[in-house]
């Protein structure tokens, strides 16, 4: 089966990059091949200038400069309870990277963890505590913590905020927005979350059933999406107010087909409204519709 | 306007503990609502707040065993909170229905989909037979599934959450209830098919007048469905008014903060998010004050020591502040 099927895109070093798409689209499949906690298939990537993969030329980075490469790239998960070893204490949760990497050793490592765990509003009196002892939102905190310890370059955070109280949210991401700034950090956000992504991301991708179908800036995008599938996800986000209701949807009919029997041509024509024989048949590619956005679909000129 | 007579549903002075003696905790602080006919409730807060307790006090769900409810529970006239569980059983999906978060574990796997809905409407009306099959099809029709007669034969795992969710509604509406308290309905459900059950919802309450409550944590999901709102904190309602007025003027600093924390509302740019310091409390953590003075910016020292009441600050409009008055156009 494939989850994700042939996706390119670029994220620029100090931007975040947004990819979003409804359960099963493959935003988080796309997110763990580039940690290389899962092996693509095929394509190939580049970080830093650095080839981590090239399936086609058939070389892999060494496992022990992979090793090296895994501190400058870290994760952030969605749930914090599951990420979080229960045994340990949070100061040593994120001591063990530290340790792992060598970046300090013994009481040199704890300070460092401690220093971590304060940037991101854990108080060191509580560093001895368990996961258990937090609530959701601060153990978020230790998982970015965690994350930060190592001093990455890049952080890939998978739906850090969807199992948070909607008012710890904003306070999450308030912290991830200001540690990019003092660090200069490279995010790839996936979220599920469209109101999320505008306000977070400079550049994002839509992905539908494992491809990408548009991107481009978040004004780009949110301006005017160029998509079916793009501007019925907009179109479906709830309305702001009760005023604002009944605004005009695009409707989607049914559900998401199954990738493991993914449709012919494009992949969004059984519950495209302005889909076409030859959609059925024929494959789109990405294509520039101005500036940065690119779209995917054969008839966006058309029913634009 | 005489309530009496509009209300379907009153709650008064709903106070509900959970555990014995020195465990006991309070969960709900002494709650009143007034649902009106044919009006849509929106029950909103973060976990812990107490919505889904309120929920299933209605319901009688609660075990006597170790929880306690006290205050009045009326509907339709008829006071639920002393009736037998036998009375409670012929009123539970028949007169009032419940939807809830999970369509993948309110679904018996081991019945299929027609045998699940045609049981409610066998157990509450008597139907069974070919009529019971025929108006279980009309049910999933009325729903939006399609090809309604092979799916009445199948299992639950073949039908994708937004179709088990359909199914729920069906089965909520089985009965023709004449309230459907839906438990975040659609929380477990993407955004094309959240949009697709609210849509339907909206539908069914259009069509058949049916009263509603709809609990969620999602202010975009209040906004597209309710009539009314009831913001809920620590088990006390907090504000309560109708949804219009409560989007254009939050009067509560909770509310406030709720609002101003939601992302992609109008052009924010890429400003600093507003947000409400501190955690959500749990049961466990009792305040003598006002429960949210701990997180509060406006808080005073009677908001730590004296927990406001519920009063009316406009006509509609309840806020439970101290401080509303001093505070009614600007926050910081």
């Amino acid at each position: 089966m494939r989850a994700v099927d042939g996706v390119s895109f670029d994220v620029q070093k100090g931007e975040c990059f947004g990819l979003v798409g409804e359960s099963g689209c493959g935003k988080s499949t796309t997110g763990r091949c580039i940690l290389r906690l899962i092996d693509a298939t095929a394509g190939s990537m580049k970080f830093d200038g650095r080839v981590i993969f090239d399936a086609e030329a058939g070389t892999s980075m060494e496992r022990q400069e992979l090793l090296g490469l895994r501190r400058d790239m870290q994760i952030i998960f969605q749930d914090p309870t599951a990420s979080l070893d229960p045994h340990m204490n949070v100061r040593d949760i994120v001591a063990e990277g530290i340790i792992k990497h060598r970046l300090a050793e013994g009481k040199a490592a704890e300070l460092l963890a401690l220093e971590c765990l304060e940037l991101c509003g854990l108080s060191r009196k509580n560093a001895h505590r368990y996961p258990h002892e937090f609530s959701g939102g601060q153990r978020q905190r230790v998982g970015i913590a965690r994350a930060l310890a190592l001093k990455p370059k890049f952080i890939m955070a998978d739906e850090p905020i969807s199992a948070l109280d909607v008012s710890i949210q904003a306070q999450i991401l308030n912290l991830m927005s200001d540690l990019k700034e003092q660090f200069g950090l490279t995010y790839l956000f996936v979220s599920h979350d469209l109101g999320t992504v505008k306000y977070f991301c400079d550049h994002i991708g839509v992905m539908y059933l494992g491809v990408m179908v548009e991107s481009g800036t978040a004004s780009e995008l949110f301006d005017s999406p160029c998509h079916p599938y793009a501007r019925a996800l907009l179109s479906s986000m709830p309305a702001e107010k009760p005023g604002l209701r009944n605004k005009e949807r695009i409707r989607l009919t049914g559900d998401i087909p199954s990738p493991s029997q993914p449709p012919s041509g494009c992949k969004f024509h059984t519950r495209c409204p302005f889909a076409v024989e030859q959609c059925r048949v024929q494959v789109p590619h990405l294509e520039s519709a101005g500036g940065t956005h690119q779209v995917a679909c054969l008839r966006w000129r058309e029913i634009i | 306007m005489n309530t009496e007579v509009d209300a379907i549903l009153r709650i008064e002075e709903l106070v509900v503990h959970f555990g014995r003696r020195e465990e006991r905790i309070a969960v709900i602080n002494g709650i009143n609502l007034n649902l009106k006919k044919g009006r849509v409730l929106g029950l909103v807060g973060e976990s812990g707040c107490g919505k889904s307790v309120t929920s299933l006090a209605i319901m009688g769900l609660l075990s006597p065993d170790d929880s306690e409810v006290e205050g009045k529970i009326i509907f339709d006239g008829q006071e639920l909170t002393c009736l037998s569980q036998e009375k409670m059983g012929q009123i539970r999906g028949n007169s009032i229905a419940m939807v809830f978060q999970e369509p993948m574990t309110s679904l018996n796997p081991v019945f299929t989909i027609g045998y699940q809905i045609g049981e409610v409407l066998s157990l509450h009306q008597g139907i069974t037979g070919e009529e019971n099959r025929q108006h279980c099809i009309e049910l999933l029709r009325s729903v939006n599934i399609p090809d309604s007669e092979r799916i009445y034969q199948y299992y639950p795992h073949k039908l994708s959450g937004g179709m088990r969710q359909r199914v729920m509604i069906a089965m909520a509406m089985a009965c023709r209830p004449k309230l459907i308290i839906a438990d975040e309905p659609t929380t477990a459900l993407d955004v094309t098919i959240q949009a697709q059950i609210l849509d339907l919802f909206k539908e069914l309450g259009e069509k058949q007048g049916t009263s509603m409550i709809f609990i969620s944590h999602d202010l975009g999901v209040i906004a597209e469905i309710a009539d009314d709102v009831a913001v809920m904190y620590a088990g006390h309602i907090m504000e309560e008014c109708t949804a219009v007025e409560l989007y254009d003027n939050p009067l509560h600093p909770y509310t406030y903060g709720l609002m101003n924390a939601r992302r992609g509302s109008s052009d924010q740019g890429k400003t600093r998010l507003y947000s409400i310091p501190g955690i959500v409390p749990s049961p466990y953590d009792v305040v003598p004050g006002c429960p949210f003075a701990p997180r509060c910016t406006r808080a005073r020292e009677v908001c730590k020591c004296e927990i406001p009441a519920l009063r009316e600050v406009k006509p509609g409009h309840k806020v439970r502040c101290w401080e509303v008055e001093n505070h009614t156009a600007t926050f910081d």
